[in-house]
């Protein structure tokens, strides 16, 4: 430790235990009288605590006469500086770390399922869209598995599941399912349901029920091709039944303003075969078989 | 209306330890003596480390720039989950408000503060000078350090909390 005397009273202290006003070294005691001495009008004078090279400035080790190395100005002793090299992290930090890492990682496993949820939802939007209604109501029931406590999801699983039986031709199984989410969308699913009534007429031969149904979806969308082919069908079925030629002038004025509207639609146009075979042979058959029988199209002699 | 800042600090007390936890993790991986560390404190600044002398401009860089990568990364890493049951089917449970909470309050005090900045500029003009690329490099973002610091009295170190945790996640959802 080094020693000083303090210039004011004549004591000899540590050196630690003194301060520097413009360049006089005075005590703790002597530092309020120095610095009134020194003061010229409100100017304060420059006050420096003095630092003991050889006394760790953190621990107080006294190292003798010999300086210990600086960190930042300040001695250190070897211990202090190896502690402060190598300072651990409080047990309270580490603790806390580890509490939020494993929150963050319970918060992922438990989530996971969401995200799991939200990519099958979107991958089942893309499948029905591009027509796929099976896949997509398999990947949306899969989805509302995952997320039981939202029942949208479950209502939109209903819809793709409704949308694929009227594709298989199960128009009865679609009906009932359609029924259970219409919560959906009233609208939208009445419309779905008015064509699995369609087709349940078609295939009971109920000519009256499938023109009734198909005129309400045309006077509901009646600028639609194929609603107004729809219309179209059905008159040229209850041609076909009953010879009348009524029927036949009604069918074929609906085809006629369809066709306009259609443009070069291909499904359009297999259709339009179809209810022209119809009206031409008299003979009623479903689109499976008309395309069994005329895998290249039909065309009037 | 106008929320006394140490308020504020008070509330997001997570990221200011945070913060300063990444200050001392990164003098730990360099290497640099930890004098003194405070964590949180209710007063200005509200946390900080004093570290000894730095040498060269990467140690100083990732003792001055690695709250905002850590306080960042531990931001989207707590809220992506947890905004997730929220975002997608609107799912509001209390753990996903508190995850929320901690990882929103670590976003905002993600940004490296003046003095931070101050070292930064100082060890960034001394390197430059000996034609460092690092330093030579992080001058724009030293710079925008400082405007970020200027733009603090708008909010912006908070709203980027939000832009983190929030943003982000709503972001790497919408694309899955």
């Amino acid at each position: 430790m080094i020693n000083t005397t303090c210039q004011n009273c004549k004591r000899t202290i540590p050196l630690n235990d003194t301060f520097k006003v413009q360049e006089t070294i005075c005590c703790t005691d002597c530092l309020e009288q120095v610095v009134k001495g020194k003061q010229t009008g409100k100017q304060q004078p420059q006050i420096e605590r003095q630092t003991d090279p050889t006394v760790c400035f953190n621990c107080k080790f006294d190292n003798g006469h010999q300086e210990l190395e600086k960190i930042i100005n300040l001695p250190v002793c070897k211990k202090c500086s190896d502690y402060f090299e190598n300072r651990p992290f409080p047990v309270w930090i580490k603790l806390s770390l580890g509490i939020v890492i494993a929150l963050v990682i319970f918060a992922f496993v438990y989530n996971f399922r969401f995200i799991n949820s939200i990519y099958k939802i979107k991958a089942a939007d893309k499948a029905f869209l591009i027509g796929d209604s099976e896949r997509a109501y398999k990947l949306q029931a899969a989805a509302a598995e995952l997320v039981p406590e939202e029942p949208g999801i479950g209502l939109v699983s209903s819809f793709y599941e409704g949308g694929y039986l009227l594709s298989r031709e199960n128009y009865e199984g679609a009906i009932d399912i359609f029924n259970k989410c219409k919560s959906l969308n009233p609208e939208l699913i009445d419309y779905f349901i008015k064509e699995a009534l369609i087709g349940k007429a078609f295939n009971n031969k109920d000519y009256d029920a499938f023109l009734e149904y198909a005129m309400e979806i045309h006077n509901q969308y009646p600028n639609i091709p194929m609603h107004m082919a729809s219309v179209a069908s059905a008159y040229a079925c209850k041609y076909a039944v009953t010879s009348d030629n009524q029927f036949k002038e009604k069918s074929l004025e609906y085809i006629g303003k369809a066709v306009q509207l259609a443009g070069n639609s291909e499904d359009f146009k297999t259709y339009e075969q179809r209810i022209k075979h119809r009206l031409h042979t008299k003979e009623i058959i479903s689109g499976k078989e008309f395309s069994k029988r005329y895998p290249n199209g039909w065309k009037e002699p | 209306m106008i929320i006394p800042g140490f308020i504020v600090c008070i509330a997001t007390f997570p990221g200011v330890i945070v913060h300063e936890f990444a200050h001392m993790l990164f003098c730990k991986i360099r290497k640099v003596p930890v004098i003194d560390v405070c964590f949180f404190r209710i007063g200005n600044p509200a946390g900080y480390v004093v570290h000894g002398q730095i040498n060269d401009f990467t140690t100083a860089f990732l003792v001055s720039v690695g709250p905002f990568i850590i306080n960042s990364v531990f931001c989207f890493l707590i809220c992506l989950p947890a905004y997730t049951p929220f975002y997608a089917f609107g799912i509001k449970e209390p753990l996903s408000y508190f995850l929320l909470w901690l990882g929103i309050s670590i976003g905002m005090h993600a940004f490296p503060s003046t003095q931070d900045a101050k070292n930064l500029w100082h060890h960034a003009k001394e390197s430059a000078g000996r034609c460092n690329p690092l330093a030579i490099i992080s001058f724009p973002l030293v710079i925008l350090i400082y405007v970020v610091n200027i733009l603090t009295f708008f909010w912006l170190d908070y709203l980027y909390g939000f832009a983190i945790g929030i943003g982000l996640p709503t972001l790497i959802l919408s694309q899955i």
